[in-house]
């Protein structure tokens, strides 16, 4: 879980898969525990990376509006 | 000679079928001089048409009249593309004319359609030797008439649409004899000079202005160049060899400036559109992203994490009802142990009791007997010991009888006496010791 941080791709990938495992609800206690901390982390992080996308984003658009209407 | 005797209309028929089916009378140029020219009101013209030796009637329809750029009249000298043909009605042979041009011409559109026709079958003007022309050239070269208006509309035309363009412009003659070779050269460095795209031009003229764009080698020149070209020669309806051969024949100079360049404005509106759009396509895929996000987030298993556990609870509270109802079995088996014990004390009590009270009625009743028997047996035993009383020594003693023993041997002769030795003599309430003197006579 901790290894290599994951792309947004890979942690929405991951939490889809967490929140339909968890959401059949057929693990035992202690691994729905670990995956729902898992999960709990990827939300956070795609939250973050999502934040950070959404404000290059308007960066950008400030930076590049600016040039093209020299 | 035959015998036989047509009929004019046989006569003439066989005349028109002969002509008629005869190819080369299908379609062939006729040049000659104009005479008895009619143009009927339908739009039909009726003339002759006539040299020093000979003439022949030609009809021309409004379908095909329509097309002649000029007013024709008796004495103009003509080329015409026509068909051979017969009028029955007359017995007249007549030539439908399909095209008419002024013979000045005559020759050149003659030399046009058969050069025309030898780099068409060469392969000169197919489509796929045509290189495509630029979306944004940043290099132009012009070949065309130096100080021409061409020109100069040219380069108003770059001016206004595609103005951060480097034109080079290579000024040739146009027109006359010079003219071919020239433009070839200048067309050659041209295409040597690494341009985006080159553009041939020349204003409008008469066919034999244009004429040095009919020109074979320069056909051959055009088709290998290296740099794309664009050809705008004369007005829209002429239509020379170099534009054939070309990769994209625009009308006049101004459209061939027109194709060689975009418009800066739609450029620029575009860029601003795509910008917008890119800008709205990347909002976009960062809201579903977001969305997508959002619904995980608020997923119930993340907002009510609680369920995880529901199922484990449920499971636990079964236990837990399990075990309950486990313990209320055993205490009541408990009690019914504890009833069962009571009863069984009970039973044991009652049992011992019976018992006991059979053992005491035994008891008393053995008590009866054994007295019964006792003092029966006491009774005989009283009377025994009366008995036995009676013949006791003790009783002998009692009333005054003593016994006399010689060690532990009782003397009842006087001749067991030994004098020598102590005598006991037991009386009733002791023992004596004695000593014998001797032998008395009882007189």
């Amino acid at each position: 879980m901790s290894e290599k941080a994951k792309s947004f791709e890979e942690a929405m990938l991951r939490l889809n898969e967490i929140v339909e495992a968890l959401d059949r609800n057929d693990h035992d206690l202690e691994s729905s525990i670990t995956l729902f901390e898992e999960g709990l982390t990827l939300v956070k992080q795609c939250d973050s990376q999502l934040k950070t996308f959404e404000k290059k984003v308007s960066e950008l658009m400030v930076k590049y509006s600016d040039d093209s209407n020299v | 000679m035959s015998n036989v005797v047509w009929t004019v209309s046989t006569l003439v028929n066989r005349l028109k079928q002969t002509i008629e089916q005869n190819v080369a009378f299908k379609s062939f140029y006729l040049k000659g001089e104009i005479s008895n020219f009619t143009s009927h009101s339908s739009g039909h013209w009726y003339f002759s048409l006539k040299d020093e030796g000979a003439r022949i009637s030609c009809v021309m329809f409004s379908t095909y009249t329509s097309a002649v750029d000029f007013k024709p009249k008796n004495g103009d000298k003509v080329l015409l593309r026509a068909a051979l043909g017969v009028y029955a009605l007359q017995g007249q042979v007549q030539c439908s004319v399909y095209s008419m041009r002024n013979d000045g011409l005559g020759d050149l559109y003659l030399q046009f359609e058969l050069l025309k026709k030898k780099l068409y079958e060469a392969g000169l003007f197919s489509d796929d030797r045509k290189k495509a022309i630029p979306s944004y050239p940043k290099s132009i070269g012009i070949i065309t008439g130096r100080e021409t208006a061409a020109l100069q509309d040219m380069l108003k035309t770059l001016t206004l649409r595609w103005p951060i363009i480097d034109v080079t412009i290579y000024p040739s003659l146009v027109q006359g004899d010079q003219a071919p070779k020239n433009i070839i050269m200048q067309l050659t460095k041209a295409d040597n000079a690494h341009h985006d795209v080159l553009v041939l031009a020349r204003g409008g003229g008469s066919i034999e202005d244009l004429w040095a764009f009919n020109n074979e080698q320069l056909a051959y020149t055009i088709e290998a160049l290296k740099t794309p070209i664009i050809t705008g020669v004369g007005h829209e309806t002429d239509t020379t060899i170099a534009d054939l051969v070309a990769d994209f024949r625009a009308a006049t100079p101004t459209a061939a400036i027109q194709s060689a360049v975009p418009g800066i404005h739609e450029v620029e509106q575009n860029v601003h559109n795509q910008s917008k759009r890119i800008y709205q396509l990347m909002t976009s895929q960062l809201n579903i992203r977001r969305t997508e996000l959002r619904q995980m987030q608020t997923h119930p298993v993340f907002t009510q994490p609680q369920r995880l556990m529901m199922s484990h609870q449920l499971q636990l509270s079964n236990f837990a009802q399990q075990l309950s109802q486990q313990t209320r079995r055993a205490h009541t088996l408990r009690v019914e142990l504890n009833t069962q014990q009571t009863r069984l004390s009970q039973r044991i009590l009652s049992f011992t009791n019976n018992q006991t009270i059979r053992l005491s009625r035994l008891h008393d009743l053995l008590i009866k007997r054994i007295e019964r028997k006792t003092s029966f047996q006491q009774n005989s035993f009283g009377q025994l010991v009366k008995l036995l009383n009676a013949y006791s020594p003790l009783n002998s003693l009692a009333r005054g009888y003593s016994i006399v023993l010689q060690e532990e041997k009782v003397i009842r002769l006087t001749s067991d006496v030994d004098f020598d030795k102590n005598l006991n003599i037991r009386l009733f309430d002791g023992t004596i010791l004695a000593k014998a003197i001797k032998e008395q006579s009882d007189e």
